[in-house]
């Protein structure tokens, strides 16, 4: 009854939402801590008495998320580069089974679509990291900082997934010479 | 009716996945400033009990003022007068 692909994208997306949810709130009260700054916890969110003090608040904590956000993405970047399924050489495989973790093995279905919610995260934080920056309500290298990761992690998917598509090719072209 | 089934399931779970999605990018407007007419206003002041009792203190002791400068404003025209009299009687007598 339920689409495959759907659920397979909440599953991989309730972890990285948790994770940004709290390294948003952490972030915040960690860096009032660290610059001495006073605010309130109320119904509307964190107050900050001054505009100064927010805009610190705010874009030190944006790039704590940003910094979750490329680890999350390194992380699936390296998956599908090194542990992944369709390429992964012999001697890794056998490294991993070595080391009781082959689990990092992944096919493209699990890769991809964890990589699509980290690619989804990161796209939206940037969109709305580059709203306040031009509102002023951000530093504009915060959000040159998620602008970069975002250009910079989706080639490399990119680049990933037309070397999926070429190794698929060459396993059906290898298919189709068999039948002759 | 089966299709119908299937159509309302997936939508329901591109909701769920959707809100998964926006909500810790949502959190980006949890911080905010205290907006400058919440410290201006006097609705939103809330005042401590003894601040409350100072302030009718204070309010008491103004209208006690404003009571007394009217008596004065009172007897300063009363004198005003009294001095124009005095004035009258030297200007007759000289």
């Amino acid at each position: 009854m339920f689409s495959k692909i759907l659920v397979k994208l909440i599953d991989q997306s309730i972890v990285p939402a948790i994770l940004l949810l709290a390294t948003r709130v952490v972030s915040i009260v960690m860096v009032s801590k660290y610059f001495d700054i006073d605010f309130s916890f109320n119904a509307s969110g964190f107050s900050f008495t001054n505009q100064e003090n927010y805009i610190t608040v705010n874009s030190y904590s944006t790039f704590f998320m940003i910094v979750v956000l490329s680890v999350g993405l390194l992380y699936v970047l390296l998956k599908s580069y090194i542990f992944h399924e369709s390429h992964i050489t012999p001697p890794t495989t056998a490294k991993l089974f070595t080391l009781n973790i082959p689990i990092l093995i992944q096919t493209s279905f699990d890769i991809y679509s964890q990589g699509a919610i980290w690619l989804s995260y990161s796209y939206l934080l940037t969109i709305v990291a580059g709203i306040m920056s031009f509102f002023g309500l951000l530093f504009a290298w915060v959000f040159y900082v998620a602008l970069v990761l975002c250009v910079i992690t989706s080639i490399f998917l990119i680049f990933d997934i037309e070397n999926e598509i070429k190794i698929a090719k060459g396993k059906e072209s290898e298919f189709d010479e068999q039948t002759y | 009716m089966n299709k119908l089934t299937k159509l309302t399931a997936n939508s329901l779970l591109m909701i769920v996945l959707f809100g998964l999605i926006v909500l810790p990018i949502s959190t980006m407007g949890l911080a905010n400033v205290t907006p400058e007419q919440n410290i201006l206003s006097t609705e939103s002041v809330r005042l401590a009990p003894e601040d409350m009792q100072n302030v009718s203190l204070l309010r008491r002791a103004l209208n006690e003022a404003e009571r007394k400068i009217t008596e004065l404003e009172e007897l300063l025209e009363q004198k005003n007068a009294q001095i124009e009299e005095l004035q009258a009687t030297i200007n007759t007598k000289q």
